[in-house]
C-alpha cells in the first residue's frame, strides 16, 4: 500500500491543475457540510435545550387527539379544534409520582386571549399558560423578573413577557403596567368569556426565542374559564326540527315562492324576558381538576423514550385515552420547523453532491484519458486490472484526505469567524435557526467525521466510471497512444 | 310585402333593444333595500334563534334578544340561551361594539365585523343595512333563483369598515328584497353565502326575512340557520341602549 500511496502522490503532483480542481471541490464540500451541519446542530440543540429546560421537561403527557397536540394546543385545520383535558388526571399524576424515573412534575392549561386595558378598544393577543406556580417554577426556572414579581400559589393574576409588553406598545396601542387590571377575553365552544386580572409582573425569558415572545402566564383558574374548562357548563339546549331542516335544505328548494306571516305568528320557543326582566346567569366555576397537560422532569433525561413507552403501555392497559411523548412533540411547530430546515438542507446537499460527482467525474475522465498510455504500459508489463483500480482508488482517497482536512480547517475558521461576529437574528426564522438572539454555532465532532466520509464517498463514486473507461482500452492500443 | 316585413322586423328589433336597455335604477334598488330594513323612528325588537352546525360536532343553538334603534344606529343584543351565556350581551355605542360578560361584570371591545359567538352571523348582519352607503355598484346582471327572477348586483366596498370587500347581492326583480348575498375577501375568494328565505314578517310595513341561512364557504360543512321571532316595533326606553341596561339585566 505505501507503494500505491507513493504512486498516488507522484500522479497528483504530475497533474497539479486537475488535482487542484477536484481538491477544491472536495474542500468546498467539506466546508459546506461542516458549517451547514453546525448551523443545523446548533439550532436543533438550542431548541431542544430551550424547550426541555424551560417549557416541556423530558416527558409530555396529553389527551389523545386526532391530530398532533403540543404545548400550544391541538393542531387542527383553521385552529378550531379545542384541546381536550387530560383524562384521569389524578390517577395519571399519582402514577407519575410513583415512578422512580420521574424527578418532578407540573401541569398546565393552555389558552388564548385578547388582552386589553379596562374600557379600552386597544387589544393585543396572548397565548396563556395557566400554571400552578408551586410546581411550575420548581420545574422551570426559565424567567427573570424585570418588574413586579412572579405569580404566587393560589393568586389570580397575569405575568407578561417583556417582549409581549413591547409588542403591545408598538402594535396594539397600549403599554400594560404592573398592578393594572387587564381585561382578558377568551373564546371557546361555550362562547366568549371575560376575566379581569391584575398584571402581577413583567418577565424576561432566560433563553429568548421566537417561541417565548408570545407566551404569558396566568393563574390556572383564569385560563380554565377562558378556555371553557368549567363545571356545569353543558346544559341541554335542544335544536328545533325546523332549524335542522333549514340547515339540510338545498339552495333551490328554499326559493319556491313568497309567503308573508304576521309579526306575532312566529314566537320564540320560550319567550325571553323583556328589557327590564332579570336574566340571572348560572355561575359556572372553573373545573379545578382539569388540566391540558402534565410535564415531567426525569432523573436521567436520556431515558425519556423508554419511560414514555412504559407510560403509554400503562395508559393502554388502564384504558386511559392519553399519550406520553418527548420534548419534540411538546414543542410542536418549533421542533417541526427545525426538521423542515434540516430536510431542505439535506436535499440541497444531495443536489450539490450530484453536481460535484458530475464535475469530478468529468475532470477524472479527462485525466484518465491523458493517462491511457501509462495505464496500457502498466497493463502490458503485467499489472492486473485490480491493481489499476486500487491505484486510482488510493489516488482518489489521498486527494479526498488532503483536501478534506483543508476543508475542515477552513470550516473551523469560518465557524470561529461567524461566532466572533455575534450576528443578530433579525427575523423570526433566523431566531429559530440561531436558537436565540445571536448566532453561536458549535461543531459536533461526529458531523466532521460524517462530512469527511461523505466527501470521500462522493470522490470514490466519481472515480469509478473513468477507471472503468481506462480498463476497457486494450494494453497494445493504449501503448500506441503513448 | 318584403318591405313591410323588413319594417316590422326592424321595429321589433328596436323595441327589443329598447326593452333590453330599460334596466332599472340599481342605485335606487339598493337604497330601497336599505330603507326597507331601516326602522327609522321606530324601535325594532326581535328574538333571533341561531343554530350552528359544524362537521363532526352536534349542532349548537343560541337565542338572542335584539333591540335596534336605527335612527341613532344603535343596537343591543342580549343572549337568552344557552344558560351558560345567559346575560352576555353586545352593545353598540357610536362606532364601538362592546361585549359584556355578567360573570366578570366586564366589557370587552368587539367590532362590527366579528362573529356572534361561535355562529356564522356577524354583528354587522343585525344592524340596519347600509349597502347604498358602503358599496358602489360594479356590475349588474339578471338571473333566476328558484321561482324568482332576480338582479345580481356586484358591489365593491367604499370603506374598510365593512365586513367584506366585495358582495354579490341577488335581489328580487319584483320587489327590492335580497334573496342571496355572497361575500368575498379582498383576494376575491368566496367567504360566506347568506340565503334570505322568501318568508317574510310584516313589521311596521317592512318585510323582514323570517329565516336566514349562512354558509361558511371556507370551512366546508359549517353553517348557521337564523330564525327571527317575536318581532315588534314598539318604542323602547332610552336606557335600553346604555351600558347599565346589560348590567341591570342581571
Amino acid at each position: 500500500m505505501p507503494f500505491l500511496v507513493r504512486i498516488a502522490f507522484r500522479n497528483l503532483l504530475e497533474h497539479k491543475a486537475k488535482s487542484l480542481i477536484i481538491g477544491i471541490l472536495l474542500a468546498l464540500g467539506v466546508v459546506i457540510l461542516v458549517v451547514g451541519n453546525s448551523f443545523m446542530d446548533t439550532a436543533a440543540k438550542g431548541v431542544k435545550d430551550t424547550f426541555i429546560g424551560n417549557y416541556t421537561g423530558d416527558l409530555f403527557i396529553a389527551a389523545k387527539t386526532k391530530t398532533s397536540v403540543s404545548l400550544f394546543g391541538v393542531a387542527s385545520p383553521g385552529g378550531r379544534e379545542e384541546t381536550p383535558s387530560l383524562p384521569f388526571y389524578d390517577k395519571v399524576v399519582a402514577h407519575l409520582k410513583a415512578d422512580p424515573a420521574v424527578a418532578d412534575i407540573t401541569s398546565q392549561v393552555t389558552g388564548f386571549a385578547l388582552v386589553s386595558p379596562k374600557d379600552s378598544s386597544d387589544q393585543g393577543f396572548a397565548m396563556l399558560f395557566g400554571i400552578d406556580p408551586a410546581t411550575y417554577y420548581r420545574l422551570f426556572q426559565n424567567t427573570k423578573v424585570i418588574e413586579g414579581r412572579l405569580l404566587e400559589p393560589g393568586e389570580e393574576g397575569l405575568v407578561l413577557s417583556r417582549n409581549q409588553v413591547e409588542n403591545y406598545a408598538k402594535n396594539a396601542g397600549f403599554k400594560p403596567k404592573v398592578g393594572e387590571q387587564l381585561i382578558l377575553t377568551g373564546m371557546n365552544k361555550g362562547g366568549f368569556k371575560i376575566r379581569s386580572v391584575p398584571l402581577v409582573g413583567i418577565i424576561a425569558f432566560n433563553t429568548e426565542s421566537e417561541a417565548t415572545d408570545f407566551i404569558s402566564y396566568a393563574d390556572v383558574n383564569t385560563v380554565r374559564i377562558l378556555s371553557g374548562l368549567t363545571l356545569g357548563a353543558d346544559e341541554d339546549n335542544p335544536v328545533s326540527q325546523e332549524a335542522k331542516a333549514l340547515l339540510a335544505a338545498g339552495e333551490d328548494s328554499l326559493f319556491g315562492g313568497e309567503s308573508v306571516v304576521a309579526p306575532g305568528a312566529l314566537k320564540a320557543s320560550a319567550p325571553g324576558p323583556g328589557p327590564a326582566a332579570s336574566l340571572a346567569p348560572p355561575r359556572s366555576g372553573p373545573d379545578s381538576g382539569a388540566w391540558h397537560f402534565a410535564m415531567a422532569r426525569l432523573k436521567k433525561p436520556g431515558e425519556a423514550p423508554k419511560v414514555a413507552a412504559s407510560l403509554n403501555a400503562w395508559f393502554a392497559k388502564e384504558g386511559i385515552d392519553a399519550q406520553a411523548s418527548g420534548w419534540k412533540e411538546a414543542a410542536g411547530p418549533f421542533a417541526a420547523s427545525i426538521d423542515v430546515v434540516r430536510i431542505v438542507f439535506d436535499v440541497a446537499i444531495a443536489i450539490v453532491a450530484v453536481v460535484a460527482v458530475i464535475i469530478m467525474m468529468n475532470t477524472l475522465v479527462i485525466s484518465v484519458i491523458e493517462r491511457t498510455g501509462e495505464i496500457g504500459t502498466m497493463r502490458a508489463l503485467g499489472a492486473q486490472k485490480s491493481f489499476v483500480r486500487r491505484m486510482f482508488l488510493v489516488e482518489t482517497l489521498t486527494i479526498a484526505a488532503i483536501f478534506g482536512v483543508v476543508g475542515v480547517i477552513l470550516a473551523f475558521a469560518s465557524i470561529g469567524g461567524l461566532d466572533a461576529m455575534h450576528i443578530r437574528a433579525t427575523n423570526p426564522f433566523l431566531k429559530i435557526l440561531f436558537a436565540g438572539e445571536t448566532l453561536h454555532p458549535a461543531v459536533d465532532p461526529a458531523s466532521v467525521i460524517w462530512s469527511l466520509v461523505l466527501v470521500a464517498a462522493v470522490a470514490v463514486a466519481a472515480h469509478l466510471y473513468p477507471v472503468a473507461i481506462a480498463l476497457k482500452v486494450e494494453p497494445i492500443r493504449a501503448m500506441q497512444v503513448e | 310585402m318584403k318591405r313591410i316585413s323588413l319594417t316590422i322586423a326592424l321595429a321589433l328589433s328596436a323595441l327589443a333593444l329598447a326593452a333590453a336597455d330599460a334596466k332599472p335604477d340599481f342605485a335606487a334598488i339598493l337604497r330601497q333595500i336599505d330603507d326597507n330594513a331601516d326602522f327609522g323612528k321606530q324601535d325594532y325588537t326581535a328574538v333571533y334563534s341561531i343554530v350552528t352546525e359544524k362537521p363532526g360536532e352536534n349542532p349548537s343553538a343560541i337565542q338572542l334578544k335584539v333591540f335596534r334603534r336605527d335612527e341613532h344606529n344603535q343596537f343591543v343584543f342580549l343572549i337568552q340561551k344557552p344558560d351558560r351565556q345567559k346575560g352576555q350581551g353586545y352593545l353598540k355605542i357610536d362606532e364601538n361594539v362592546w361585549f359584556y360578560d355578567p360573570e366578570s361584570g366586564n366589557y370587552s371591545h368587539s367590532t362590527i365585523k366579528e362573529n356572534i359567538q361561535d355562529s356564522e352571523a356577524k354583528n354587522s348582519d343585525f344592524k340596519k343595512y347600509t349597502y347604498s352607503q358602503d358599496f358602489t355598484i360594479e356590475n349588474t346582471e339578471s338571473g333566476r333563483l328558484g321561482a324568482f327572477e332576480t338582479w345580481i348586483l356586484t358591489l365593491r366596498a367604499k370603506t374598510n369598515e365593512v365586513s367584506y370587500s366585495k358582495i354579490r347581492l341577488t335581489v328580487r326583480q319584483d320587489k327590492p328584497l335580497p334573496l342571496k348575498e355572497e361575500d368575498y375577501s379582498v383576494s376575491d375568494r368566496l367567504m360566506r353565502t347568506t340565503l334570505f328565505l322568501p318568508t317574510y314578517i310584516n313589521a311596521g310595513g317592512r318585510l323582514i326575512p323570517a329565516k336566514i341561512k349562512m354558509i361558511d364557504e371556507i370551512n366546508k360543512g359549517t353553517q348557521s340557520a337564523l330564525s327571527i321571532l317575536d318581532v315588534t316595533v314598539a318604542k323602547l326606553p332610552d336606557t335600553v341602549f346604555m351600558k347599565n341596561f346589560l348590567e341591570r339585566a342581571q
